[in-house]
């Protein structure tokens, strides 16, 4: 079943195209991951899909309702954005960072509801010795497992990840990629990642978007996208292919 | 852990902040007794009690007249001046904090102090004003002290409304204020620019019931309208654009605590002159202690900042006795050390 659908989407700045003509179809409780070179458009399509950014052309759909017709808080009940940069201007505990979620259900008052909400996803993600800790003072993998407590509080059906697994060390980045795997398992909520390690989008998702200059260049299950002929044209680099349990596991040739 | 006991932990954090903010209104009442105590004339307690009661209350307290003169109608203007525009100052600083994302805004950052100082200045010196009359200078300064916010209001029109962006056209305003301020200065003579001199050094001496009415409707207007964006604050603290993705029309916000906030100190700043510190430094000083939830920060803020300028203005009556000091310069006084003592303690921590 299709949650998300995006029909000629164009975006750029000062008709400098950054997106141009992008249509997509993402299942519920998929794990999708966009991969391409940086400048590739993938930052600006997930702003795109929740409307962060107005696109010039084109059209979202979440389960077959415009996202521009929906105002700033009917968005956010949707989609679950997580932006690359989490840090807070004044330090903060992680449970108010994670009540912040609320907002698009109680704009004007957090209620007791509200809060005991937020117990219960932090308790349910095991997050609950970090609660009262500051989140500023928190690692980045700690960061990023607050930010989707938060966004689960935000009762969002979409999440969308700015790069997710960015400065995080190895046993981190596995840790939130299985967070984000089994948040899809379990609650059927469709997860959208923009990546850049291919591998690791090899292993987590059910679909690969491979963007280039703008547009999508490959789309499909990671055996269909990963292959030496996409990565070699989109990435300018010589890679082998392997087989691992089934996936492909993608090996620079250094030349 | 159970999600009841976090919940539990949570609900004993609030029922902490809560209970500073009550202990901040009864250090704010007793330190109003202590000020309205304070002045060349003694007062014995049962005597400022039974004034105090008269106004609250109507007559059927015994007051000898005089006593009962000095304190309400000299005394008491000044405390409540001294409680209206600390309260004010530090809410407004507190706001300014979090939507320009940088710990130094306050009043005096944005040009406003600087652009009431002009106003009252052309008022003082070349008779130049807006509106004549009793309310002139104050008018006056009011209306120079919005040239600053607007300069803001046009700069995030066109799209410069990063943090630092508006910070630095708070400095260029400041500059060119003062600039002008200073030259006219230099072509008054001694009288005037004793009265020049005195407001931009802030001064609660002249409070009178008449400054205290507008200031207080001003206040009583803008202040829940300031305490409902707090919740959006909070959401703000994540950045702008995550802010945005949880459903905060982060611009709009934005504007909106510009403007309320600039309005409130300009309404303050022209009935007192120039009072630094008080907006940038309170804000601070209670966030070390409740920490940064905007629904509690920014009244627990509001009061310290009362208390603190209050506090000041007994200072500046008694320290050298029976000389009175403008109040601004205690207020600089005490609170220059403190911001140097923050900027150093942030070396050490992250975020403020």
């Amino acid at each position: 079943m299709v949650t998300v659908r995006v029909e000629g989407l164009e975006f750029g700045y000062n008709a400098h195209p950054v997106i141009s003509g992008m249509s997509l179809d993402i299942n519920r409780g998929d794990v999708v991951a966009v991969v391409g070179r940086n400048g590739a458009g993938k930052s600006t399509l997930l702003k795109c899909i929740n409307h962060l950014l107005t696109p010039i052309k084109g059209t979202v759909f979440i389960n077959e309702e415009n996202v521009a017709a929906m105002s700033l808080r009917q968005r956010a009940r949707r989609f679950g954005y997580l932006s690359q940069r989490s840090e807070q201007l004044f330090p903060v505990t992680v449970f108010d960072v994670v009540l912040a979620g609320r907002y698009p259900h109680s704009p004007v008052r957090f209620t007791r509801r509200d809060e005991e909400i937020t117990a219960e996803v932090l308790t349910m993600l095991e997050l609950d010795e970090f609660a009262h800790r500051q989140f500023n003072r928190l690692s980045g993998g700690e960061q990023q497992q607050v930010l989707i407590a938060r966004a689960l509080v935000q009762g969002a059906e979409v999440l969308l990840f700015d790069e997710p697994t960015n400065n995080l060390d190895l046993r981190h980045q596995l840790q939130i990629m299985r967070l984000i795997r089994s948040v899809a398992c379990d609650k059927t909520i469709t997860s959208i990642l923009a990546i850049h390690d291919m591998n690791l989008a090899s292993s987590f998702a059910d679909t690969i978007i491979m963007l280039h200059k703008g547009a999508i260049f490959a789309a499909g299950t990671p055996s269909e996208v990963f292959t030496a002929t996409t990565i070699g044209e989109v990435f300018g680099v010589e890679v082998k292919i392997y087989d691992h349990h089934g996936l492909p596991h993608i090996v620079v040739v250094d030349g | 852990m159970t999600a009841e006991s976090i919940h539990a932990a949570y609900r004993g954090d609030i029922a902490k902040k809560t209970g500073f903010i009550v202990l901040l209104l009864f250090a704010a009442a007793g330190l109003s007794m202590i000020g309205l105590g304070s002045g060349p004339m003694k007062f014995s307690v049962g005597r400022i009690a039974a004034a105090v009661m008269n106004t609250l209350f109507g007559t059927g307290f015994e007051c000898p007249p005089e006593a009962l003169t000095v304190i309400t109608l000299i005394r008491m203007p000044r405390v409540v001046l001294a409680l209206l525009a600390g309260f004010g100052l530090a809410i407004a600083g507190m706001q300014m904090q979090v939507v320009l994302r940088n710990p130094l805004a306050s009043p005096l950052t944005l040009g406003v102090s600087a652009g009431a100082a002009l106003g009252a200045g052309l008022a003082i010196l070349t008779g130049f004003t807006v509106v004549g009359g009793r309310y002139m200078l104050i008018a006056n300064a009011f209306i120079f002290s919005l040239i600053p916010c607007a300069v803001v209001y046009a700069l995030s029109k066109i799209g410069a409304s990063g943090h630092g962006m508006l910070i630095l056209a708070g400095v260029a305003m400041n500059f060119i204020f003062s600039s002008v301020s200073t030259l006219l200065s230099y072509f008054s003579n001694s009288e005037e620019l004793k009265s020049l001199s005195l407001w931009m050094m802030g001064n609660l001496g002249r409070a009178t019931w008449s400054d205290i009415a507008p200031l207080t409707a001003v206040l009583t207007v803008i202040t829940p309208l300031l305490f409902l964006q707090n919740q959006k604050l909070n959401v703000l603290n994540a950045g702008d654009e995550s802010a945005q993705g949880l459903g905060v029309d982060v611009e709009r916000t934005r504007i909106a605590v510009i403007l309320l906030t600039a309005m409130v100190s300009a309404a303050i700043i022209c009935f007192t002159g120039i009072i630094g510190f008080v907006g940038l430094v309170s804000p601070h000083i209670v966030r070390l202690l409740i920490g940064n939830d905007a629904r509690y920060l920014m009244p627990a803020s509001g009061l310290f900042g009362a208390v603190f300028l209050l506090a000041s203005d007994v200072v500046a009556l008694k320290i050298i006795e029976p000389a009175v000091l403008p109040v601004g310069i205690i207020t600089a006084f005490a609170g220059g050390p403190v911001l140097l003592f923050l900027i150093i303690r942030r070396q050490g921590s992250r975020g403020w």
